[in-house]
């Protein structure tokens, strides 16, 4: 009963005008950002977060909730008309949504995807819905110790999952460990590591720093190489609503879709990516005709986008329980909470209810909003596509600039964002994934404060990690992750499954 | 790749010994109660580390199983990057003396012109509305204080 009186409370506080204009806008601009290739979820809400500053905490919290799972909306679009995800969590609808498009079912395909999303996207809110609290009293039961155990074992499953050798990604999770240093003591108050430079005394500004290494650094990738014309696959798009039989043929995959990505997507660094690779796989095994994949399945596109969609409500799991974001776009929530004074974790729950509950409600509503954008507008999101790269990029990189600017009105800002614009462009040319330094950046100030405050319990001893059941096991298969990733075998496993998201 | 793997993992070790000694110099408490350089000495050991573990997986990296790449640098317009991040710096130092409407109405003329062939009306239109449009979105609607340089009305 309590839930549905919160849920009441969440759609006043949705319903309110201004909040139904931060939802419209936000899933407008996350289908917008998922149907043009070449940036991500992630850049965008990096992108956007400037724009949230001067409004209320919820309100930003709801449109930044709707870039993110608007995004996955729109990236299965240019899957199927184009064949170039718009995102990384769409590539497996390539496979098949494309096949479908050339075969004339472009509609149906379209059809299936949003119609999917939207009722993986619910189902995955109700999820959340009835998870979270009770999940966070558990939480709050947990110590320093606990907490540094699940931040350890959250950045060793995102490093395990990133690019490339996991020798990088762990290294890149210590420099961003190493960078929150930057700035004031958070324990006493002491100055380090700002070599005497003002724009530094503060710490490494979160906007900069992911405006730089998603914004700046994803434009000079796109535009090193040669620009080439989009083509786009010409034909007319009729009959979007699915008929009886593929309604047939897919219901089962949205349904197995929607559970899978729910569940992958509270886990961390793993999310819309690769659930929707996940989904995708199963489908293949279970179905009676499997030589029918990748050649216009319609289950295929079903799956896979269900997946992503339910994933994105799963990711809100550890960000409103734990305060520990699972991947880089809650990673960005979690700043955006931080910005507007507010520290997410069980006792956001319990001290700002209504931030949870709005932003809960805005999900449901998002989700209406989105089938009804998608559906009728996907003409205009098709002529977007021609809009040129040329004229698109310095638009994008005029957002950073402004972006990195506005939040202190400090022309320097700009400055230390062009450093890791730059930077991310190094490191991603000779291999490193950027994700585990962003979330270590993020999850670094209360990571280095559980640790010391775990010591100082502890009376200096390193047991307490080992000797607490919840933080023992956090911390033991954090190890047997790392552990596994350098035996042969598994390092083979962990090669197929490695993804980059964005 | 191995090269460059081992190159970088020299550079993180300097890194490393950077961050160890500068956080020995901030005092590192002791294991009871750790001081403000406890914590970043021990992730300059762990960067240390972690680097040593690169250099020598490089370093025994089963060879010949995939050809290296002569270059990641080669076939890519790497000049252009430099480029567009010289006009970057550039609008951020000239921002205040400038003011935002004609600094950024420059850096999308620059921008634009910086590499596919574009016509100049086009360039000109695109830069001109999109400083307008981007000083309303934010120098007015969401009141970010930008500054107004050689155009500013109050001389």
């Amino acid at each position: 009963m309590e839930l549905l009186a919160n849920l009441y409370q969440g759609f006043q506080i949705c319903f309110s005008p201004i909040n139904l204009l931060y939802c419209f806008v936000g899933v407008l601009l996350g289908t917008l950002i998922g149907v043009l290739p070449g940036i991500g979820p992630g850049a965008a809400i990096a992108l956007l977060l400037p724009t949230t500053f001067r409004v209320s905490p919820v309100s930003a919290i709801i449109m930044l909730a709707g870039i993110y799972y608007g995004a996955m909306y729109g990236g299965s679009t240019t899957s199927i008309l184009v064949n170039i995800p718009g995102e990384a969590a769409s590539v497996v609808t390539c496979i098949d949504g494309y096949q479908m498009a050339r075969q004339g079912r472009a509609g149906p395909a379209l059809g299936i995807s949003a119609f999917g999303s939207f009722i993986a996207g619910t189902l995955s809110v109700v999820g959340l819905m009835v998870l979270a609290v009770p999940l966070s009293n558990v939480a709050l039961q947990f110590g320093f110790p606990e907490y540094f155990a699940i931040m350890c074992l959250g950045l060793s499953i995102v490093s395990y999952l990133g690019r490339g050798s996991i020798f990088k990604s762990l290294l890149m999770a210590a420099l961003g460990v190493s960078l929150s240093f930057v700035g004031m003591d958070v324990v006493v108050g002491k100055p380090r590591f700002d070599f005497g430079l003002l724009v530094l005394g503060d710490g490494v500004g979160l906007i900069p720093l992911l405006m730089g290494l998603f914004g700046i650094a994803e434009v000079f990738s796109n535009i090193e190489e040669k620009i080439q014309a989009r083509e786009i696959f010409q034909t007319k798009i009729k009959g979007l609503l699915p008929t009886v039989r593929d309604w047939k043929d897919s219901w089962a995959a949205i349904t197995r879709g929607a559970l899978l990505g729910f569940f992958l997507g509270i886990l961390p660094g793993g999310g819309a990516v690769v659930s929707s690779f996940v989904s995708y796989a199963v489908e293949k095994k279970v179905s009676k005709h499997p030589e029918k994949f990748g050649t216009g399945a319609i289950e295929g596109v079903a799956g896979p986008e269900s997946a992503n969609n339910a994933a994105t409500g799963g990711a809100f799991i550890p960000l409103f329980v734990l305060g520990i974001p699972s991947n880089v776009a809650m990673a960005l929530l979690l700043g955006a909470l931080m910005i507007h004074g507010l520290q997410p974790g069980p006792l956001l729950l319990q001290q700002h209810p209504e931030i949870f509950w709005g932003t809960v409600a805005s999900m449901y509503i998002g989700n209406v909003m989105l089938l009804v954008l998608n559906l009728p507008l996907i003409g205009l999101w098709v002529k977007l596509l021609k809009v040129p790269y040329k004229i698109l990029f310095p638009m994008i990189l005029l957002f950073c600039l402004i972006g990195a600017y506005s939040e202190n009105n400090n022309p320097a800002d700009m400055l230390v964002m062009l450093f890791f614009g730059a930077l991310g462009y190094l490191l991603r040319k000779y291999g490193y994934d950027l994700a585990p330094l962003v979330l270590a950046f993020v999850l670094g100030r209360q990571m280095e404060q559980a640790f010391r405050q775990s010591l100082i319990l502890s009376d200096g001893s390193f047991w307490v990690f080992f000797s607490r059941p919840i933080s023992a096991v956090a911390m033991g298969l954090a190890i047997f992750l790392l552990v596994s990733a350098l035996i042969p075998a598994f390092k083979r496993k962990r090669e197929k499954i490695e993804v980059d998201e964005i | 790749m191995q090269r460059y793997d081992r190159i970088f993992s020299l550079i993180w070790i300097a890194l490393g010994v950077f961050q160890c000694a500068e956080s020995f110099s901030l005092g590192l408490g002791s294991v009871m109660e750790p001081g403000t350089g406890f914590m970043p000495f021990v992730m300059g050991l762990v960067l240390i580390a972690l680097a040593i573990a690169l250099f020598l997986e490089s370093h025994f990296a089963t060879r010949g199983t995939s050809p290296t790449k002569s270059s990641p640098w080669s076939d890519v317009h790497w000049k252009r990057v430099v480029y567009i991040t010289l006009i970057m710096l550039g609008y951020a130092v000239l921002l205040p003396k400038l003011g935002y409407l004609l600094d950024t109405f420059l850096v999308m003329i620059f921008l634009m012109k910086s590499g596919e062939p574009i016509k100049w009306p086009t360039a000109l239109v695109v830069g001109a509305v999109t400083a307008v449009f981007s000083y309303v979105l934010f120098g007015i609607w969401l009141n970010v204080s930008f500054p107004e340089g050689i155009l500013s009305f109050r001389g």
